[in-house]
C-alpha cells in the first residue's frame, strides 16, 4: 500500500478534483434552477410560443339573398370523416388504416396519403379523408367507430345552392385559392391556404363581404398535439348577407324558357328561298344549330332582374372537389353541326361556363336602328316626319367597286316598302332607311366626330358597364383606330384595316360588322332609351345586411327585419338627351313592330306582328324591335336572332328592357321574339310563373350528363307562333 | 482467479473481518453499483418515453438501450471478476488496439453526418472513440500510477501526453472535438492526482489553451466548424457555402452550390432550452414532452435526452438526476482515496474525470451554456457503444473497490 505522504498529496488533490466537479455541478443545478422556476416571464412567453398553437376559426359566410330574400346560397351543416394525425404518423400503421378505410370512404390508400403528405392540410387538426359524405357513410362509421382507431365523423361546413341550377352563372361558386390569387388571398388577409374562395359570380366579386373575418383561438397543447387547454379565442366575425335585384323565380323562369327555345330551334329549318324568276320554293336548309343564347331582364332603373345565358352549368358540382372528368360528363353533349354539314356530338355542351349575358358581344343587328335613330336626329340629318322613297335598292355614295362593303345594296329578302317615314322605317325594318342615314352619319358629320359611334358610346356600349359580375365583356364599337388594331393583330385584312369605310358605318347604323354588343348591354341601351334617357349601371346587388337575419320559412330570410349594413345605390353612368322629337316617332315604330298594321303607303307585315299578335298593348304597352345579324357566310342558317324591348304595365313610364340575343337561330321575329314574348308573359303576371321550391342537397354520387330537355310540366306553349306567310320576315 | 479466491477464502477462514482479501465480491461498493443500475434504468425509460410521446407502442421493436445495458452489465461482471492489477500488463495491448480500431475506422468506418466514426456491425454500430476514453483511462493509470509515492517526474509526464497524444490525433481528425476535449480532461484529471508538478500542470494548461487558440484561428478548422463552436455564444444564424480543396464552391448532386449552416444547431438548442424551461418544478409527466415527440429536437435520444427527462420530470427529475451523478462522481473520487494501489487510485479518478466532463458538457449544452458537441449523458444517452464503455469503466472502478483488501 501507499505510504502516507502519497497519500496525503493524493488526497488534497482529489479535494480539488472533488471540489472542482461540485463547482461545475452547482453551476448545472443553478442554470437549471433559473430555467425551470425562476425563469423570467418573458422568457417562458417567448419560449412558450412554439407550444402555443393558434388554430383558425373560419368565419360562417354570408348568404346571398334573392330580391325577395330567398336564401340562394346558404350554409348547411355537412359531414366529414376526419382521422387524427397520432395514430397513423407510423407509415405501416398508416397505410393499415388506409386500406381499412378505403372501402367504406370509396377513397384509395394512395389518396389518402396524398392527402396526409399534402401541407394544405394543417398538421395541428385532425386529417380530414372524406368531405361532405353522405349520411349513409357517416352512420356506417360511426356504428364501427371503434374499428377504426382515430377516425371521427365531424360537422363540417358546406355551401349550399338551394335554388341551382338555376342562377349558378350569378350566385357562383367557391373553389380553392387559384394560382396568381395567392396575394389577395393571403395569410394576412385572414385566409389560410386550404381555404375555399369564391371563384365565380357573385361569390367572387363580393368575397370580401361574404367572407366575414376569422377567428383564432390560441391552444396549449401536449406532446401528442392534442389541445390541453383553450387559452383564448377571438370569435370569428360571420360574413355580411348579400341581396341581389335578381327574383329567382323570374330567373329561373328565363332560364327555363330560353332552354325550351333552343331546343325548339335545333328543330326547325330556314325556309327554302323563293325563285325571283317562277316563284317557287326551293328545299329548306340545315336544321338550325342554336348552340347558344342569352337573355337580359332588366328594370329600366338598371336593376338586373334575370339573366339567362344557354348553356349553363350547375354551380353546386363546383365544391373545390369534383373532377374535370365528372365535370365534362355532367355538361354532356349535344347534337351540332361540323363544317361539313354532317351532325356531330359537340363535347361540353359549348362552354356552359361562360355567361353569354355578360361575356359575349354580338352584332347586334336592327335592333341598332333605335341608336341610329337617335344618332340621325341629334346630328340634324333627319327629319323623322320626312317621308322617304324606299325603293328597296340603294347605291352608296363616296364608293368605290372593290372595297368591303358592296356599292351596291338591298333590303333584306329584296323587300320594297315606298314611301315611309322614321316610324315605318323602323316597324318594318327598312335597311334602305338606315343605309341613307349611316351614310349620311359619316359623310355629313364634321370628319372625326364619329357621330354614330358617339352615340353608341353615350348609351353603355363599347365599356364595360361595370355590373357586379366577374367577366363582363367590354364590347366593341368600330371606328378607324378600332379597326386599324383589329388588323395589326391580323383579326382583319390589311386592306380593311387601313380605313374606316363610308361602308363601315353604313353597316353599322343596322347593327352588322364588327359591332359587338352583350346582351346586357342591350338590354340596358333600351332601358335607357326608355327611362328618358339615364344611362345605368346595371345593379345586381340590392344590399347587405348584417349576418343574424331569421328566415320567414325555410330558405327565405325576412329582410324586412334584417339589420341592414347599407344599401347598394343605383350608379348613373350617363345621362342621354332625348328630346319629345325623338323619342315619339320611334316609340310609334317600335310599337308597329309589335302590333303590326299599315305603314306607309300600303299594307306591310311588320317584323314582329305575328309573335304580339294577341297582345294587350292596352293594359301592359311594351315596344321593341327584331334584329338579325349576319355572321359567317351570309346564309339563314347562321344568322342571330336578336329581339330587344321595353315595357310595362299601363299608366307607369316602361318599368322592364328585355333582350335576347340567339346566335344561328333564325330571323329576329322567328325565335327571339317569341322568348321575350314569353318573359313579357311572365313580366306582365308573376301568377304566370310555377312557384319554385329551394332544392334538396344533392347527391354527387350520381354523375348523368345534363339533359337539356323541356321539362315535364314546364308550359312553353307561349313559344309557339302561327307565322303568316311573308310575315315575321327577314330584316338586318 | 474468482474461483481461487473463492476456495481459498471459504476453506481457509471464516473470518469476520472485513478485510477478508479472499472476498473481493463481499466487498462490491453497492451504493455505486445501485446508482450505476439507477442510471441505466433512467436511460432505458428516457428511451421508451419516447416512444409513448410519439404514440408508438412502446412494448414493440428492439429496446436497444435495454440490451445495450445488458451487454454492458455481462462487460461490467467480467472486467470485475478479473483483479485490475492483473490486467496492468495488457494495458499497452488495449491501447493499441483501440488505436488500431480509430484508424480502421477512418478507412472503413461508415460515415455519418459527414464523420466517419462507426463502425456497421449489423444490427449494431460500434463507435472505438467510446472505447478509447476506457483504454485511455486505463492506459494513463497504468503508466503514472507510482506506489511510491513520487512525484511524476518530467520524462513520465512528456510521456502521458504523448500517450494522450495518439488517440488524440486520431479522434480529431474524424472529426469529433468533442470526444477530444474529453481525452484531454481525463489526461489533466489523472495527471493532476498522479503527482505531476503543478507547474507542468500550469504549463501544460497553458500551451493547450494557446495551441487551441491557434488551432481555432488556423485553416485546420473548416468555418462552419467554427460557428459550431461558438454559436452558444452568439445563437444567429451563419449560413457557408462549401469549398472543394481548389477553392471552387462544392456542388450539389442537383448542381447547387453545398452550404451548411448552424440554423439546426441553434434550433437544437432552442428547442431543448424551451423543453427544460416548460418542465418547471415537477415537469408534465411521462410521455407527455412536447418536444420530446415533436420530432423538433433531432438527435432527441442521445445528445439531447437531458432536456426530455427535464421537461417530463421537471426540476424535481432532472435535479434528482444530476444529484444521481453527481453522488456517482463523488463515490469514485472517494474510491480512488481507499484505493489499494495508485493505479486503482488513477483508474477512479480517471472515471471521476471522463463522468464529469461528460455529464457537465451534456447538460450544459443542453441549457445553451456550451457549444454542441456529440457527448452523450452517461448511460442515460441512447447509444450502444457509449452505454457498455461507461458501463465496463464503472465495472473497472468497482474493481478497484472490490480489491481494496485483497493482496495481489
Amino acid at each position: 500500500m501507499g505510504n502516507s505522504m502519497r497519500a496525503e498529496t493524493s488526497g488534497i488533490r482529489l479535494s480539488i478534483l472533488g471540489v472542482t466537479v461540485i463547482g461545475l455541478f452547482a453551476a448545472l443545478f443553478s442554470r437549471l434552477w433559473f430555467l425551470q422556476v425562476a425563469a423570467e416571464p418573458g422568457l417562458e412567453t417567448k419560449v412558450a410560443n412554439t407550444r402555443i398553437r393558434t388554430v383558425p376559426l373560419p368565419p360562417t359566410r354570408g348568404r346571398i339573398l334573392d330580391e325577395k330574400g330567398r336564401v340562394l346560397a346558404d350554409n348547411r351543416q355537412g359531414l366529414s370523416v376526419v382521422i387524427d394525425r397520432n395514430g397513423i404518423r407510423n407509415e405501416k400503421k398508416r397505410f393499415d388504416v388506409f386500406l381499412s378505410l378505403s372501402g367504406p370512404l370509396n377513397k384509395t390508400v394512395a389518396e389518402m396519403e396524398a392527402r396526409y403528405k399534402d401541407v394544405l392540410y394543417d398538421p395541428l387538426l385532425p386529417l380530414p379523408l372524406a368531405d361532405d359524405v353522405p349520411e349513409t357513410m357517416a352512420i356506417f362509421l360511426r356504428e364501427r367507430i371503434v374499428g377504426y382507431p382515430g377516425v371521427d365523423v365531424v360537422d363540417s361546413g358546406q355551401r349550399s345552392y338551394r335554388y341551382s341550377p338555376v342562377a349558378s352563372a350569378i350566385v357562383g361558386y367557391m373553389g380553392k385559392i387559384q394560382k396568381g390569387s395567392e396575394s389577395t388571398y393571403s395569410k394576412e388577409n385572414g385566409y389560410a391556404p386550404n381555404d375555399l374562395v369564391g371563384i365565380y359570380g357573385i361569390e367572387k366579386s363580393f368575397e370580401k363581404e361574404l367572407r366575414g373575418k376569422p377567428g383564432s383561438r390560441r391552444v396549449e397543447i401536449d406532446s401528442n398535439n392534442r389541445v390541453v387547454r383553450v387559452l383564448d379565442q377571438i370569435d370569428p366575425e360571420p360574413g355580411y348577407d348579400v341581396q341581389l335585384t335578381i327574383d329567382i323565380k323570374k330567373q329561373q323562369y328565363a332560364e327555363q324558357i330560353l332552354n325550351a327555345e333552343m331546343v325548339k330551334r335545333r328543330t326547325e329549318r330556314p325556309p327554302g328561298k323563293k325563285s325571283l324568276i317562277d316563284g317557287s320554293v326551293g328545299p329548306a336548309g340545315p336544321l338550325f344549330e342554336a348552340p347558344e343564347g342569352a337573355v337580359s331582364v332588366l328594370t329600366t332603373t338598371g336593376d338586373v332582374v334575370a339573366l339567362a345565358s344557354y348553356p349553363s352549368f350547375d354551380n353546386r358540382w363546383y365544391d373545390g372537389k369534383t373532377d374535370g372528368k365528372t365535370l365534362d360528363t355532367l355538361f354532356g353533349s349535344h347534337d351540332g353541326i361540323d363544317d361539313t354539314g354532317q351532325k356531330v356530338a359537340i363535347p361540353n355542351n359549348g362552354a356552359p361556363l361562360v355567361d353569354r349575358s355578360i361575356s359575349t358581344q354580338f352584332a347586334i343587328g336592327s335592333t341598332m336602328k333605335l341608336f341610329t335613330s337617335i344618332a340621325a336626329i341629334r346630328n340634324g340629318i333627319l327629319d323623322p316626319s320626312n317621308k322617304f322613297e324606299d325603293t328597296g335598292q340603294w347605291t352608296m355614295p363616296d364608293c368605290k367597286v372593290g372595297e368591303p362593303t358592296p356599292c351596291d345594296l338591298k333590303n333584306a329578302g329584296g323587300a320594297v316598302y315606298g314611301s315611309i317615314n322614321l316610324s315605318d322605317a323602323l316597324a318594318v325594318s327598312s335597311d334602305q332607311y338606315f343605309y341613307t342615314l349611316g351614310a349620311s352619319l359619316w359623310l355629313d358629320t364634321p370628319v372625326g366626330s364619329n357621330a354614330l359611334q358617339s352615340e353608341l358610346r353615350s348609351f353603355g356600349f363599347g365599356s364595360r358597364l361595370g355590373i357586379a359580375l366577374p367577366g363582363e365583356a367590354s364590347g366593341l364599337i368600330p371606328d378607324a383606330e378600332v379597326k386599324k388594331a383589329l388588323a395589326k393583330k391580323g383579326l382583319i385584312g390589311k386592306f380593311e384595316g387601313s380605313k374606316y369605310f363610308t361602308g363601315d358605318n353604313v353597316n353599322l347604323a343596322i347593327g352588322q360588322g364588327l359591332l359587338g354588343i352583350t346582351p346586357l348591354q342591350l338590354a340596358n341601351g333600351y332601358a335607357s332609351f326608355a327611362n328618358g334617357g339615364t344611362v345605368w349601371k346595371p345593379r345586381i346587388v340590392k344590399a347587405i345586411y348584417e349576418a343574424g337575419t331569421p328566415d320567414l320559412t325555410f330558405g327565405l330570410a325576412d329582410v324586412k327585419n334584417a339589420k341592414k349594413v347599407k344599401d347598394v345605390e343605383p350608379e348613373k353612368l350617363n345621362q342621354v338627351i332625348l328630346s319629345d322629337e325623338m323619342v315619339e316617332p320611334i316609340k310609334k315604330g317600335l310599337r308597329g313592330v309589335l302590333s303590326g298594321g299599315t305603314f306607309g303607303t300600303q299594307f306591310q307585315p311588320s317584323t314582329a306582328g305575328d309573335t304580339f299578335k294577341d297582345w294587350a298593348f292596352d293594359e301592359f304597352p311594351i315596344w321593341g324591335k327584331t334584329g338579325t345579324a349576319q355572321t359567317g357566310d351570309a346564309t339563314d342558317g347562321n344568322d342571330t336572332s336578336l329581339f330587344a324591348s321595353f315595357g310595362g304595365p299601363k299608366g307607369e313610364e316602361p318599368k322592364y328592357a328585355v333582350a335576347s340575343i340567339l346566335p344561328k337561330a333564325g330571323f329576329g321575329g322567328q325565335a327571339s321574339a317569341p322568348l321575350v314574348r314569353c318573359i313579357w308573359t311572365a313580366l306582365m303576371d308573376e301568377k304566370n310563373i310555377p312557384e319554385l321550391p329551394p332544392v334538396a342537397p344533392l347527391d354527387k354520387s350520381i354523375v348523368t350528363p345534363r339533359s337539356w330537355a323541356i321539362p315535364a310540366g314546364f308550359d312553353a306553349s307561349c313559344l309557339e307562333v302561327q307565322f303568316k306567310v311573308g310575315s315575321s320576315r327577314k330584316e338586318h | 482467479m474468482l474461483l481461487d479466491s473463492g476456495t481459498s477464502s471459504s476453506m481457509l477462514s471464516k473470518s469476520k473481518s472485513r478485510s477478508d482479501s479472499s472476498e473481493p465480491f463481499k466487498h462490491i461498493d453497492w451504493v455505486l453499483l445501485l446508482i450505476t443500475s439507477a442510471l441505466a434504468g433512467i436511460g432505458i425509460i428516457a428511451g421508451w418515453s419516447e416512444r409513448v410521446a410519439k404514440g408508438l407502442d412502446p412494448k414493440s421493436g428492439i429496446n436497444r438501450q435495454g440490451i445495450a445495458v445488458a451487454i454492458g452489465a455481462l462487460v461490467m461482471m467480467a472486467i470485475m471478476s478479473v483483479d485490475y492489477r492483473k490486467l496492468r500488463p495488457y494495458a499497452i495491448f488495449l491501447y493499441f488496439g483501440t488505436a488500431s480500431l480509430l484508424i480502421a475506422v477512418r478507412l472503413v468506418g461508415a460515415e455519418v453526418n459527414g464523420a466517419r466514426a462507426w463502425f456497421n456491425l449489423g444490427a449494431f454500430q460500434l463507435q472505438p472513440s467510446e472505447l478509447a476514453k476506457v483504454t485511455l483511462v486505463f492506459m494513463l493509470a497504468a503508466y503514472c500510477s507510482d506506489d511510491r509515492g513520487q512525484k511524476l517526474p518530467y520524462d513520465r509526464f512528456i510521456k502521458a501526453l504523448m500517450i494522450l497524444g495518439l488517440p488524440l490525433v486520431l479522434v480529431l481528425a474524424q472529426p469529433d472535438l468533442g470526444t477530444a476535449s474529453t481525452l484531454a480532461a481525463i489526461t489533466m484529471g489523472v495527471l493532476l492526482v498522479a503527482k505531476a508538478p503543478v507547474k507542468h500542470i500550469i504549463l501544460i494548461s497553458v500551451l493547450s489553451l494557446a495551441s487551441a487558440y491557434v488551432v481555432y484561428n488556423s485553416p485546420v478548422l473548416k468555418p462552419y466548424q467554427k460557428d459550431r463552436l461558438t454559436t452558444f455564444l452568439h445563437p444567429t444564424l451563419k449560413v457557408t457555402e462549401l469549398k472543394n480543396a481548389d477553392g471552387t464552391p462544392k456542388l450539389n448532386a442537383d448542381g447547387t452550390v453545398s452550404k451548411v449552416s448552424n440554423k439546426d444547431q441553434i434550433q437544437q438548442v432552442n428547442y431543448a432550452k424551451q423543453a427544460i424551461t416548460l418542465g418547471r418544478a415537477t415537469g408534465k409527466g411521462f410521455g407527455k414532452g412536447f418536444n420530446t415527440s415533436s420530432g423538433d429536437i433531432p438527435e432527441q435520444r442521445t445528445d439531447f435526452i437531458f432536456s426530455a427527462i427535464a421537461e417530463q420530470f421537471g426540476l424535481i427529475g432532472s435535479g434528482v438526476l444530476l444529484l444521481l451523478y453527481l453522488m456517482l462522481i463523488l463515490r469514485c473520487l472517494r474510491i480512488a482515496q481507499i484505493a489499494p494501489d495508485h493505479m486503482g487510485s488513477l483508474i477512479s479518478v480517471g472515471a471521476a474525470t471522463l463522468l464529469a466532463w461528460h455529464v457537465f458538457e451534456n447538460v450544459a449544452m443542453n441549457m445553451g451554456m456550451m457549444p454542441v458537441t456529440g457527448i452523450p449523458l452517461p448511460m442515460v444517452s441512447s447509444g450502444g457503444s457509449s452505454t457498455i464503455a461507461f458501463i465496463a469503466l464503472l465495472g473497472l472502478v468497482q474493481n478497484v473497490h472490490m480489491r481494496r483488501y485483497s493482496p495481489l
